[in-house]
């Protein structure tokens, strides 16, 4: 009986054992996977960081942190930007737009722009780190840097007065350096050069020192936003001597509604102006070239009156000669034949180059009636599906793609004569002049870039006066321009770094 | 008697404490296999799906770069690329498989350049990629008329802008690229890489001067009123005004712009009906 008791006692307390042991490893293996959850996992576990791509740039001295996909996050993110010894934290909400703002998320395409340039210092720094921080949960989202390059907005202005100078008379010129942009612009140098012939009589400016010999202004004190720089440049207007090759081209309408006697007005005009020497230069910076248009279909539709030929002492009697000899050619105007044979001799001859100025001028009194494709044989080409006017629209930015004009110096005129159809007059002032928008002379502007105009005869008599005021306005016309040539900051915008005006010396 | 009866249970003991044992240890690793599949899979297939996104992004920018170097060859050449559609899933788990759609649509972007007298309009189509994820944001990617667009719904962004110059500061350049897909191989969806063959077949130059007005319709404004106001355009001095609608994006300009060449280059695009 003892010995059984004995037996029950001992089976029981293995069991006890047993349980224990298997209690006590458990416990264990708990205790080491909670371990490995809490160092791998990161235990106690909250919900995962968003995934969500973010890009940072410079745009115009601001830092443009754009949502470029992914999750949207809380506007509640922070912002850590750095940049040299500065440090920022700001919050996202507070540099988004209203509409982002609504749904307090920062969603993709939604762009947060903080103002850089509220912070002169910033264009000390080479770069600006940034770190967006998440909210909930509390993730770093982002860490880049972004490179510094400050952008200016310099804009220069140029005025006359007067604005008719009389040769041998004082004129004051006045230059106008402009900060349109958000930063702070030192170091401007600015180029105004006086015609050769302009005799320097002295000058002011509000900073600064102007050199007449090199035509600089430098040393110009920082211009802060929203200020400008200004100069007065006074000279004695004097005749000036052209430094470029000008290489006109005369298109004239020699149709059918030409009659004889209209033939003498346009001869007497061009011989009685081309004669004079103080209106048309016969120093060989001008290059003349004289195209016909008209006939009908099948037949000679345009010709070279006067070859490319420069205008010199030598030359002048026999140019002369040639313009008194106009014919007309009967017909139709066949206006793109026209503009095409004259920009082809034109581009042929030996002094041509793109860096000439180059000035065309249209003597019409009609739309073009006549379609030449720009097929090389300058003949009319009626079964070609384009119209006449779209033809001589195509022969026309031909013509200007081949001189490769640029608006500063080069154009396009146009003078109708006893023209009674008003849309006619509009299709060559939004079509056919160039640089657009054309303008209605007189009176000539006297701003740059240049425009093209339509300077309007009433009938052929007046022809002789008109292209006398054609002549006298674009070969005596003096282009003086002040450019931007350096500034501490790089300016994108260089259409408005270069302004100009055009005299036009008045005899005394 | 009872004394046996006894003594047979606590002999017993023993076998209880390895079933209770054996139970617990399933219970903790079912646990831990609960807890994994709750809180980490999602994770780890969000950050798969994103992985796949910015794959088929690389794609693209690929397929951009096809398209510009064969308007740029001007030869009738085939050139192909690979876009791979959904996620695989993770192993062991088999879980987390998507299917996305590829397809070419037809008539999708128009664009009108306008003066006060005259007008031209374009039409091309669009190669389109979109995704079908289960725990990552959906997006779509687009060639739209060269314009490389990323996009989730409803905002989208420029990723890639279309081949364009600006000259003597009015002057512009633009080529479209108009992709015609082949019927019955402009469209495919499911799992796995396709091959995407694009063909150079002509180039048509249109001309349109003093442009006053530009209208677009696209399934992605905002991406093109990007590409408009990008600094070039800005910096050229152009002075304009921009309405982004639903599907439609109009600028207007104050000062003409000189000269607007359109090039459009036609490309045939077919999907491979096999997969890789």
């Amino acid at each position: 009986m003892k010995k059984n008791k004995y037996k029950y006692v001992t089976a029981q307390s293995h069991a006890l054992i047993e349980l224990s042991a298997t209690l006590l490893l458990l416990t264990l293996t708990v205790i080491f996977f909670a371990a490995i959850a809490y160092f791998f996992f990161s235990a106690p576990q909250t919900s995962p960081g968003p995934v969500i791509t973010i890009t940072g740039k410079l745009i115009d001295n601001n830092l443009v942190l754009e949502h470029m996909g992914g999750e949207a996050i809380s506007l509640n993110a922070t912002i850590g930007i750095s940049f040299g010894s500065t440090r920022l934290q700001i919050q996202a909400y507070d540099y988004i737009d209203t509409e982002a703002k609504k749904d307090g998320l920062w969603s993709f395409g939604e762009h947060v722009i903080y103002p850089m340039y509220i912070h002169p210092e910033y264009l000390e720094a080479q770069q600006i780190e940034v770190m967006i921080i998440n909210s909930d949960p509390a993730s770093s989202i982002m860490f880049s840097s972004v490179l510094i390059e400050p952008l200016s907005d310099l804009s220069v202005q140029v005025s006359i007065d007067p604005e008719s100078p009389i040769m041998g008379t004082p004129v004051t010129f006045t230059i106008t350096v402009l900060n349109n942009g958000n930063i702070n612009v030192s170091g401007v140098k600015l180029r105004f050069q006086l015609p050769v012939g302009f005799t320097f009589v002295g000058y002011s400016a509000t900073s600064g020192s102007y050199d007449n010999n090199t035509g600089f202004w430098e040393n110009i004190a920082m211009i802060h936003p929203g200020e400008s720089a200004v100069m007065n440049v006074t000279a004695i207007v004097g005749r000036v001597r052209p430094d470029e090759i000008t290489q006109i081209l005369i298109l004239i309408d020699g149709s059918g509604s030409i009659k004889k006697k209209d033939l003498d007005f346009i001869r007497n005009g061009f011989v009685t102006a081309i004669a004079n020497e103080s209106i048309f230069p016969q120093d060989g910076f001008v290059e003349l070239t004289i195209a016909e248009f008209g006939g009908n279909p099948g037949f000679l539709n345009t010709k070279i009156v006067l070859n490319s030929t420069k205008v010199t002492n030598e030359t002048i009697a026999s140019v002369l000669s040639t313009l008194d000899s106009i014919d007309t050619m009967p017909g139709l105007a066949a206006t793109s034949c026209g503009f095409l044979l004259g920009c082809d001799t034109v581009t042929a001859s030996s002094v041509f180059t793109p860096s000439n100025r180059h000035v065309t001028l249209l003597i019409t009194d009609g739309k073009a009636d006549l379609t030449c494709i720009i097929d090389g044989d300058y003949l009319a080409d009626p079964g070609s599906g384009v119209n006449p006017e779209n033809a001589t629209v195509i022969a026309r930015n031909y013509l200007i793609d081949e001189f490769e004009m640029n608006p500063m110096d080069d154009e396009i005129d146009v003078i109708p004569v006893h023209l009674t159809n008003y849309d006619t007059f509009v299709w060559f002032k939004d079509e056919i002049v160039w640089p657009q928008p054309g303008y209605c002379a007189p009176p000539m502007r006297t701003e740059l870039p240049l425009q093209g105009f339509v300077y309007n005869a009433t009938d052929w008599d007046q022809f002789p006066i008109v292209i006398n005021n054609f002549f006298t306005t674009v070969l005596n016309r003096i282009t003086i321009t002040a450019d931007i040539v350096q500034a501490s900051a790089i300016d994108p915008k260089v259409i408005n770094n270069i302004d100009g005006v055009l005299i036009i010396p008045q005899s005394p | 008697m009872k004394n046996s009866k006894k003594r047979k249970l606590t002999s017993h003991n023993s076998g209880v404490v390895g079933i209770v044992a054996t139970v617990l240890l399933i219970g903790l690793i079912i646990t831990f296999v609960g807890i994994l599949q709750t809180v980490h899979v999602p994770n780890w297939l969000k950050q798969k799906e994103a992985q796949h996104m910015n794959e088929v992004q690389t794609q693209f920018t690929q397929l951009k770069y096809t398209v510009d170097m064969l308007s740029l060859f001007g030869e009738p050449v085939s050139l192909t690329n690979y876009i791979t559609l959904g996620s695989e899933e993770l192993p062991i788990l088999n879980i987390g498989r998507t299917y996305d759609t590829l397809e070419i649509l037809s008539d999708n972007f128009m664009i009108t350049v306008s003066n006060a007298t005259d007008s031209f309009s374009s039409t091309t189509s669009d190669i389109l990629y979109s995704s079908k994820n289960s725990h990552f944001v959906d997006q779509v990617l687009c060639l739209e008329a060269g314009t490389l667009i990323l996009s989730q719904p409803p905002s989208s962004i420029l990723l890639g802008q279309p081949l364009f110059s600006i000259t003597n500061f009015t002057n512009v350049s633009l080529w479209l690229y108009n992709i015609a897909g082949l019927e019955g191989k402009s469209f495919v969806s499911g799992y796995g890489t396709y091959v995407l063959s694009n063909e150079y077949i002509n180039r048509t130059t249109h001309s349109i001067t003093e442009v006053t007005h530009i209208n677009i319709t696209t399934e992605f404004p905002e991406a093109w009123a990007d590409f408009f106001n990008s600094s070039a355009f800005v910096n050229s001095g152009l002075s304009y005004s921009m309405t982004v609608g639903n599907e439609t994006l109009d600028i207007e300009y104050n000062i003409s712009l000189g000269n607007f060449i359109i090039e459009v280059i036609d490309i045939r695009s077919q999907l491979a009906i096999w997969k890789y």
